[in-house]
């Protein structure tokens, strides 16, 4: 509630007066004269001090005067019936708030008093506010680590905190009133340096906001001491740099030495390469002196076959030659003597066919390491047909040789393919009982052995056949580094070397299954070609 | 640091802005407030114009004689009253404001 501290020495109008505010809300105090006012003062605080002119012992001027003195700055408002340009001045100069003209109309000049005390109220009560909120803004500023200043408009210093002068180094005498400068601060700290004492320079952070210093716009700007933070940040680049350097450095040192490597890696991929290169190579040549080896071994054992054939069977059958000769020599009688000289001529035509066979083997030999034996197509038909015309009359025997086969039957081979036939009827001629007649049959189809055409030929004959436990040796009698060898084996070794060099097959059967004594057959299979 | 030649008082011509930059060391904040002061004073002053950049690191002592408290601050010598700006001089807009200068034009007389 607002107190007024009403003086008049008029009775009247102070009942009235505290009639009317005790209904305005206003809680009135009365004094009759300037000492009553005066002690009233001393032991209470009012609001306002409404007072008359004249005051019986002294007047309002002295009243208002006395006030001041004492230092109570409450507002005084002079109530006066006698106003004049002059008791206005010397009222405002004693202190006086207001001057108000007395007048007749009291209830009317009481409303306006109550009306411009309740406004002076406001404005104290805002003034005071004010005051406070300066008073915690200085407080707040005054004990901020931070140096803080005020700038006005055109960056004339108003106010700083104490952080200030330790920061600028300087007396706050030297800075209030000077102008620092109007500030621009967006939205992140500036960075600044201050210069301390005006002579060396501290790393800031300015940062800055708008307020009201005595009911001013000002700015309120503060700067902190970064210089720690800076030279953390300088310490850091450098270091940054230093480490960078270093590792540039080593980054370097590493690529050289990858560089190093790789080129050793390659001098080694070659190397290597050379190397593998190189055992292809001597692979290549370990494997053509193997062959080598391999041939030479062959060529010596066909050479021990050789000189073992000639130097045994034909010196046997040259032995028995001669024994029949000398027993013709000493014959007198000529068909003992004619007959004695067949046997030897006989044996000559052996030993004859033996030296034949093994020189067709040689061929035989020579021409596999040149090239693929199964050079030509030959029509195998021909070459039976010239056969059979050729054995058409053998002498001393009667041999009956028929044939059943196509007009065209080819396949691959070379000329050595009348040796195949030659020597199977030779075969069959040589094993047969002279004294009964021979019948060679020879038959040639076309068969399909997984799903390949061939054509087969047998050459059976009505001979003694051939036991069934020499079957399956009658075409390796020679065989390769066995020492016994014997010549009349040669032909079927011979056949066999050549059907498996023209990729074909040959065998022996019983002309009737189980019974090898109504005879042999041969059978040779060649791949058909075509012409 | 790029510095323009210090012209005396006769040889200026009336009417000419005459613009003092303070700034400490070379460094890229003070590189920036030269090269927006040049761009604005170019835009704005085109011929009215002298720009002095004084490095405090160089020469110290002219800190304590014209009051610089802190770096970089940028002094309107002329044309007359005398302003001063100090904070972000990169901020065109802020600097035409705080140097009171019109955009393009109508400031060739002294406020």
């Amino acid at each position: 509630m607002t107190t007024v501290l009403f003086v008049d020495n008029d009775r009247d109008f102070l009942d009235r007066a505290a009639k009317f505010m005790g209904k305005e809300g206003i809680d009135a105090a009365m004094a009759s004269s300037a000492r009553e006012a005066l002690e009233m003062l001393k032991g209470r605080q009012f609001d306002i001090i409404v007072s008359g002119l004249g005051l019986g012992d002294k007047n309002g001027m002295y009243l208002v005067k006395s006030i001041w003195e004492k230092g109570v700055d409450t507002p005084f408002i002079l109530f006066a019936d006698k106003t004049g340009e002059d008791v206005t001045i010397k009222a405002m100069w004693s202190g006086a708030e207001l001057v108000l003209h007395k007048d007749e109309d009291v209830k009317a000049q009481l409303r306006e008093l109550a009306a411009i005390i309740d406004e002076i109220v406001k404005r104290k009560e805002a003034e005071d506010a004010l005051r406070r909120r300066e008073k915690d803004f200085k407080a707040i500023v005054n004990s901020n680590a931070d140096a803080m200043i005020v700038l006005d408009l055109d960056g004339v210093i108003k106010y700083q905190n104490s952080a200030t002068s330790t920061l600028f180094n300087l007396p706050e005498s030297e800075m209030l009133g000077k102008i620092m400068g109007f500030p621009i601060v967006l939205d992140e700290p500036v960075d600044m340096y201050v210069v301390r004492g005006f002579r060396e320079f501290v790393a800031v952070e300015m940062r800055m906001v708008e307020v009201e210093w005595g009911e001013h716009p000002s700015y309120l700007i503060s700067f902190r001491d970064v210089t720690g933070h800076v030279r953390y940040e300088e310490e850091l680049e450098n270091r940054v740099e230093e480490r960078t350097s270093e590792l540039m450095k080593a980054n370097k040192k590493l690529q050289d030495e990858i560089e190093d490597r790789m080129a050793i890696e390659e001098e080694m991929r070659v190397e290597i390469e050379e190397r593998e290169t190189a055992e292809e190579e001597l692979k290549v040549e370990i494997e053509e002196r193997e062959k080598a080896d391999a041939a030479l071994k062959e060529a010596k054992a066909q050479a021990d076959l050789y000189l073992d054939l000639m130097g045994h069977d034909i010196n046997n059958l040259n032995q028995i030659g001669i024994g029949y000769l000398e027993l013709a020599m000493e014959s007198a009688d000529p068909d003992e003597i004619k007959s004695l000289i067949e046997k030897p001529l006989e044996i000559l035509r052996n030993s004859s066919d033996i030296i034949q066979n093994v020189r067709k083997l040689q061929q035989l030999a020579k021409e596999e390491t040149k090239k693929d034996m199964a050079s030509s197509i030959i029509n195998m038909c021909d070459v039976v047909s010239g056969l059979k015309d050729a054995y058409a009359t053998v002498k001393g025997r009667d041999v009956r040789i028929s044939v059943d086969m196509p007009k065209l039957c080819f396949v691959k081979a070379n000329g050595l393919i009348k040796d195949v036939f030659l020597n199977l009827i030779e075969n069959s001629i040589k094993h047969s009982d002279p004294s009964k007649p021979l019948n060679i049959n020879i038959i040639i189809k076309p068969v399909k052995d997984n799903n390949k055409d061939y054509f087969l030929c047998a050459i059976e004959d009505n001979g003694p056949g051939i036991q069934d436990w020499i079957k399956d040796k009658i075409f390796m009698r020679f065989q390769r580094g066995s020492t016994k060898a014997h010549g009349k084996g040669l032909g079927l070794f011979l056949v066999k070397r050549l059907v498996e060099d023209y990729k074909g097959k040959v065998w022996m059967e019983d002309c009737v299954p189980g019974d090898y004594t109504k005879g042999a057959r041969f059978v040779i299979m060649l791949p058909a070609a075509i012409k | 640091m790029p510095t323009t030649t210090k012209k005396t008082e006769a040889k200026r011509k009336p009417n000419e802005w005459d613009l003092r930059l303070y700034v400490a060391g070379e460094t890229e904040k003070s590189r920036a407030a030269i090269e927006n002061l040049r761009k604005i004073c170019e835009e704005h002053l085109k011929g009215q114009y002298h720009i002095e950049v004084i490095d405090l690191m160089k020469n110290p002592q002219l800190a304590a004689g014209e009051q610089i408290f802190a770096v970089p601050t940028l002094i309107r010598k002329l044309p007359e009253p005398m302003k001063r700006l100090i904070g972000d001089l990169s901020s065109t807009e802020k600097v035409l404001i705080g140097l009171d200068i019109h955009p393009s034009g109508g400031n060739a007389k002294s406020k």
